[in-house]
């Protein structure tokens, strides 16, 4: 097998590696949700035995996820958000791939210490990662992100286009410090957003005469702005508001253990997280300069993007994203949360490098399913007792699938319905199913039943968003510096800072000034 | 307002296009043609998730991620035509569409506003070989579609 191609697929997927027994280990790194390590072996899914049978299972629920009916409208919020819901994930879990950050980079600092603290684009900063920096001219050009650009263009006047990376520099990564936010030109470009802000901030913070007081300055009412943007606009979408009430009134559970370790909890990362994956459009409407405005394949847009296309755009092709089609209220919907992954985004070419998904049957469904069950991801009976205490205060919580086995066994049922690809795992999957698939099935419940009413997620797969988010900013938050970036973003903001993504976007709109 | 047609998925709506080419009996009405060409998607990736919508609002037929037609009505005629020995089909591009696209020429080569015509990657693609290059099946197919849904802008 191709190495590129073998580093792609999970273990699982691996043909020497299919018989390994379950269940699996979290990998280094990670640990299960609410406890330091690895929970016990009986509180691990297990599928149905062997990797190679549960296999089997899950390319038939991968099958049923992309193939099976969907349901007409959207979710309940702008398409704009699942990229910014992926670009908080990467933030989240500051990739340290060695193939595009150095170990020689890799700094002695807890990496959950540096969770929704925006190191996906500021990396080790200007003295230590010069290379993500240099923007513009003068004295505070060294302390500017370096922002990449469409172009240079047919055209030797054409406007440079922000986007996130430094192709110039052989040296840089080609999207700021995380590659991972080159995976499609909207994360890409929201990458890019954050940048532009703090070069904004960076610019306007007068009063500060030091270069480095005003760089910490600058990026203080980034990280706020940032995370203003993740607890005020972002999470009230993807939640269900009893959820995160709960939430913001008492904190995250799992805080004591992510206060000890830099280990991610599998259930985020391996389950919940990838849920994203359902709110993907077959189509999106990109921006002016592409395809006059109209919308592209979903598989045609992600490839867009300097890491997956570089000649295309050394040429300068223009792919700039209009905000308004992704954020705010002329925006075009996010798809529903619901069981179904739309065929031309899980079978995209070029979500794996050099390879035809299809080919491998290693399509994108699958590999979220098979990620789940060689991270070592709890069953959702385990998983749910440990949020019993919480979730089970809310009105009408005995009702809800997540915390009564027999509902949510039913459900499961129902949704397994009689298909006939499912049929000899049919009891298995009532009684014990991936948490990645509960956490779809609950998303599309009517909310009376814990779930979110295909608008947004259910009550445990929000508990498991909220979680590492709510954790990272008990552990990161800074009172005296969020009162110091209140004060500095009403110079950067000339007033109220932005509280929603439009309202951010609509200061880099080519009708602002103020970009 | 004109008609427009956005083709999405080239490959697609080209091989539908062929298998029309020959059939015995087409759709006569544009419903039946997006409903048909939804089945036949469908069949070619063995899902049953796609389907045509009308959308009211925007006087559009869908598909998503497969091919949008606006500016129709939602009980539109379906008309096919072919070049016969006795009758060749020129087909004009629409005026209002024709003026428009003439200024964004002249802007865009005077340098007026920014950008350039875009052009669906499959031609560079097949061009330039690589990863994303189609096959030449899937090139001949998504020019039937090009060329039949195209439209000057």
């Amino acid at each position: 097998m191709h190495p590129t191609l073998r580093r792609s697929l999970p273990l699982s997927l691996w043909p020497d590696a299919r018989d390994a027994a379950l269940p699996a280990d979290p990998p280094e790194g990670f640990r299960n949700i609410l406890g330091a390590g690895a929970a016990p072996d009986c509180a691990r899914w297990r599928g149905v035995g062997s990797m190679l049978e549960t296999e089997r299972m899950l390319e038939a629920l991968a099958f049923r996820l992309i193939r099976g009916p969907a349901r007409e409208g959207g979710a309940g919020f702008p398409a704009g958000y699942a990229y910014f819901a992926q670009f908080v994930t990467h933030d989240l879990h500051f990739s340290t791939d060695p193939e595009f950050y150095p170990r020689r980079d890799v700094p002695h600092v807890p990496w959950r210490r540096r969770r929704l603290r925006l190191d996906s684009i500021y990396g080790e900063g200007p003295e230590d990662a010069p290379y993500l920096y240099g923007e513009g001219v003068g004295q505070l050009a060294d302390w500017r992100l370096r922002i990449g650009r469409f172009g240079p263009g047919p055209i030797p006047r054409l406007t440079v286009r922000p986007r996130a990376g430094c192709p110039a520099d052989p040296r840089a990564p080609q999207c700021g410090v995380d590659e991972r936010n080159d995976e499609n030109p909207v994360v890409a470009q929201l990458a890019g957003l954050f940048m532009r802000l703090h070069n904004r901030a960076l610019d306007r913070l007068t009063a500060y005469g030091d270069p480095a007081e005003r760089f910490a300055a600058a990026r203080a009412v980034t990280e706020a702005t940032f995370r203003r943007l993740v607890f005020d606009d972002l999470l009230p979408r993807l939640l269900r508001p009893d959820v995160r009430a709960r939430y913001e009134r008492e904190g995250a559970l799992d805080e004591p253990f992510a206060a000890q370790t830099d280990d991610m909890p599998v259930e985020f990362t391996h389950a919940v997280s990838r849920v994203g994956h359902a709110l993907v459009r077959a189509d999106y409407a990109v921006g002016r300069t592409v395809n006059d405005g109209h919308a592209v394949n979903v598989a045609y847009m992600l490839r867009h993007t300097v890491k997956r296309d570089p000649e295309a755009f050394r040429k300068g092709r223009l792919w700039r994203v209009d905000w308004p089609a992704f954020f705010g209220p002329e925006a075009q919907a996010a798809d529903p949360f619901e069981p179904h992954v739309s065929v031309f985004f899980a079978e995209a070419p070029g979500l794996m490098p050099g390879d035809a998904a299809a080919r491998t049957r290693a399509h994108l469904v699958l590999r979220d399913l098979a990620r789940g069950m060689e991270g070592g991801v709890q069953t959702v009976t385990a998983t749910a007792a440990g949020f019993a205490r919480r979730l089970g205060r809310e009105a009408g919580s005995a009702r809800w699938l997540a915390l009564n086995p027999l509902r949510r066994a039913g459900a499961m049922a129902r949704w397994i319905g009689a298909d006939a690809r499912l049929a000899p795992w049919r009891r298995a999957l009532a009684l014990d199913p991936p948490l990645y698939l509960f956490t779809l099935v609950e998303a599309a419940a009517p909310a009376a039943a814990g779930g979110g009413d295909a608008l947004r997620l259910g009550a445990l797969g929000s508990a498991l968003f909220a979680e590492p988010l709510y954790a990272a900013r008990a552990l990161n938050g800074d009172a005296a510096a969020a009162a110091r970036s209140d004060a500095d973003g009403t110079v950067v903001f000339d007033g109220a800072p932005p509280r929603t993504m439009d309202a951010l976007a609509a200061l880099f709109s080519p009708a602002s000034s103020g970009g | 307002m004109p008609v427009e047609m956005n083709v999405m998925s080239h490959q697609l709506v080209g091989a539908w296009l062929a298998r029309l080419t020959t059939a015995e009996k087409r759709p006569e009405t544009l419903a039946g043609f997006m409903e048909g060409l939804a089945a036949y998607v469908n069949n070619a990736l063995g899902v049953e998730t796609i389907a045509a919508t009308y959308v009211a609002a925007r006087n559009a037929w869908r598909i998503p991620g497969v091919l949008e037609i606006f500016g129709v009505a939602e009980d539109a005629a379906a008309v096919y035509v072919s070049h016969a020995p006795e009758q060749v089909v020129i087909r004009l591009p629409d005026p209002e569409l024709l003026a428009e696209s003439r200024n964004l020429a002249v802007a865009f080569d005077h340098g007026g506003r920014s950008g350039e015509f875009y052009v669906d990657r499959f031609y560079y693609d097949y061009i330039r070989g690589g990863d994303y290059a189609p096959s030449n099946s899937a090139f001949l197919d998504s020019r039937i579609a090009d060329y039949t849904f195209a439209q000057c802008r």
